[in-house]
């Protein structure tokens, strides 16, 4: 009979009018992410991370620019750490390379945007770098004290040595002297370098390099 | 002087039954189709391009936007590729779990398949209940690796997370809802005399005209020749499973929807085979940071969901690869679209494409 199959169909559906919903009300219920889930804006913790840049060699797409400054200890620090997402793949990669975990998806998936431009996102906030200022200033001020301390600690352990070497000699202590100062200078001026240029030439080198890719993709 | 003439009609690239931009000119007399022209590129991304400039492991999440409907069979194919051309063992136990992803996401890929034919015929109560269904897949790939779309998940040497006791409970209770689904969709769908009416006989195409157009998966399939790399290679762990090919009879519209159905069941079959037969075991191999295959050449193919895919990778020793062609099932399986057009009303041409279920993202790449 024509028409049968159709009321067959038909009968599924009024079953399921009255049975359990497989719906629910998106924005006011949300439903919840796996563990793992990738997605949303990549979080991290500057006091954890070590500045490898790991994360942003392992990108396929060079979807994370970051700027890291180094501290008069040498030790790396980021201070940027935009994220495209605009241009992420969600691949995980980056996630899966940091070697000290502090990478993480903040998993707000309906983070869709207005414009093109606003698919940017700081993993890094201005709070964040208000600290980080502070934390390279205090790492500065360490090291020029601990430098300045060492030098003076070495100068008088040399004069000291010196002096009862050669007891009734009274000249050479006053050369000792003389050659001691410039040391403790040159070493505090050699940490302030890296910590307040360091991030100059490194934002240019990666700006410039990433000039040159858009040219090569476009 | 009256006379007639035969129009051209441009269909897309924004029509809602093409699932993506594609743009057929379909040249017509009155409503029967003449010829029916496929324009592609709106979807162009240059992949193949893209990937020589890219490590093999920054290749992998690229394959995910191919097709990316069946992302677990795109990655399971370049894995499988890149595996071959460096002389990677892969644990068994990340066999099992790659094929119970490949299966899973054929399912899903069928699903879809079925759900847009129904819509794309006015069905679009058909087109819910196989999204209502082929989200409980989604969220087993949600669970193993956090996405439920471009998965990511099959990697070069293995599987990047293990298959957790909550993805085979998700998975058994996934299972146990295939053939209840399956009987469902009979009774909207296939006994539905409106839908039937308008793909039984509808667009047919003989074994030896699908050959010659060199289209695979379940469009040949329909046509009545059993050929499945799954079971012709035996590729990965699938040579020690049972499973059986469905075939068709008359290669119209009415066999493609039907493989399809079987082949869910089919998928399912292997799946809890999978699910039983699953040792315990490491999930990745050792896998160089730097991965450097030897200069030479490799082509891989793999049963994907609309076809055969194919990964031609040539190395030059390097981390990149030299040159990627990828054979995508999809883009060959279009050439049939103008045979099956030809002769038939304009509304069936969206039914030839339908039941194609060719995705946009791998026939443009
Ligand atoms: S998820 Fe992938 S594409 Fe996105 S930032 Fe990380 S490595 Fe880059
Ligand atoms: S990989 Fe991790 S530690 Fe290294 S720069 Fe990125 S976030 Fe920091």
């Amino acid at each position: 009979m024509f028409g049968k199959g159709l009321l067959t169909g038909m009968g599924v559906t009024i079953k399921h009018f009255f049975g359990k919903k497989e719906t629910f009300c998106y924005p006011e219920e949300k439903l919840p992410m796996a563990e793992g889930f990738r997605g949303g804006d990549l979080t991290m913790d500057w006091r954890v991370c070590i500045g490898c840049q790991m994360c942003a060699m392992a990108c396929p797409n060079k979807a994370l620019d970051l700027t890291v400054v180094t501290d008069a200890k040498k030790k790396r620090h980021m201070k940027y750490y935009i994220h495209k997402t605009g241009r992420c793949l969600f691949c995980n990669l980056c996630v899966e390379v940091c070697p000290v975990h502090t990478l993480q998806w903040d998993k707000n998936y309906a983070n869709s945007t207005w414009n093109k431009e606003d698919m940017v996102h700081d993993a890094m906030t201005d709070k964040d770098r208000a600290d980080l200022d502070i934390f390279l200033s205090d790492v500065e001020k360490k090291a020029k004290a601990e430098a300045e301390a060492k030098a003076k600690a070495e100068a008088e352990a040399k004069a000291k040595a010196e002096a009862e070497a050669a007891e009734g000699k009274p000249e050479t202590p006053k050369a000792e002297t003389k050659a001691a100062p410039p040391k403790p200078e040159a070493k505090a001026e050699a940490a302030k370098k890296p910590a307040a240029q360091n991030a100059a030439p490194d934002a240019e080198k990666k700006a410039a390099a990433a000039e040159k890719k858009k040219g090569g993709e476009a | 002087m009256k006379r007639t003439e035969t129009y051209l009609l441009n269909m897309g690239p924004q029509h809602p039954s093409t699932h993506g931009v594609l743009q057929v000119k379909l040249t017509l007399d009155g409503e029967r189709i003449l010829k029916a022209e496929p324009v592609l590129g709106y979807l162009h991304r240059g992949i193949e391009k893209l990937m020589e400039s890219r490590t093999y492991f920054q290749c992998l999440p690229y394959t995910d936007r191919l097709d990316y409907i069946s992302s677990m069979n795109n990655n399971f194919g370049f894995a499988m590729a890149v595996e071959e051309l460096a002389g990677i063992e892969v644990p068994r136990r990340a066999e099992f779990i790659r094929v119970i992803m490949a299966e899973l996401n054929r399912i899903n890929s069928h699903l879809i398949g079925i759900g847009t034919l129904a819509n794309d015929l006015g069905a679009s109560t058909g087109m819910l209940y196989c999204f209502r269904d082929r989200e409980y897949i989604l969220d087993i790939f949600n669970e193993v690796c956090g996405a439920r779309q471009t998965f990511h998940y099959i990697r070069i040497g293995g599987v990047a997370g293990d298959f957790t006791d909550k993805a085979r409970e998700l998975t058994e209770a996934f299972l146990e809802r295939v053939p209840k689904f399956l009987s469902e969709y009979d009774q909207l769908l296939t006994g539905n005399e409106i839908f039937t009416r308008r793909i039984i006989g509808i667009s047919a195409m003989t074994a030896k005209e699908a050959l010659d157009l060199n289209m695979t998966g379940p469009n040949l399939r329909a046509t009545g020749v059993a050929r499945d790399l799954r079971k012709l290679d035996g590729y990965s762990v699938y040579g020690e499973l049972d499973f059986d090919i469905p075939v068709g009879e008359h290669g119209d519209n009415w066999d493609r929807y039907q493989v399809k159905m079987k082949e869910m069941a089919e998928s399912a079959k292997i799946i809890r085979q999978c699910l039983d037969k699953m040792p315990e075991g490491l999930i990745m191999a050792k896998v160089p940071k730097m991965l450097k295959p030897p200069k030479g050449e490799v082509y891989s193919r793999t049963e994907g969901t609309r076809g055969e895919l194919g990964f031609y990778i040539v190395s030059d020793g390097t981390t990149k690869p030299y040159r990627v062609h990828i054979r995508r099932p999809s883009f060959v399986n279009m050439q049939g679209l103008d045979l099956m057009c030809r002769g038939m009303l304009i509304g069936d041409s969206v039914s030839a494409y339908s039941s194609i279920d060719p995705i946009m993202g791998e026939v443009d790449c």
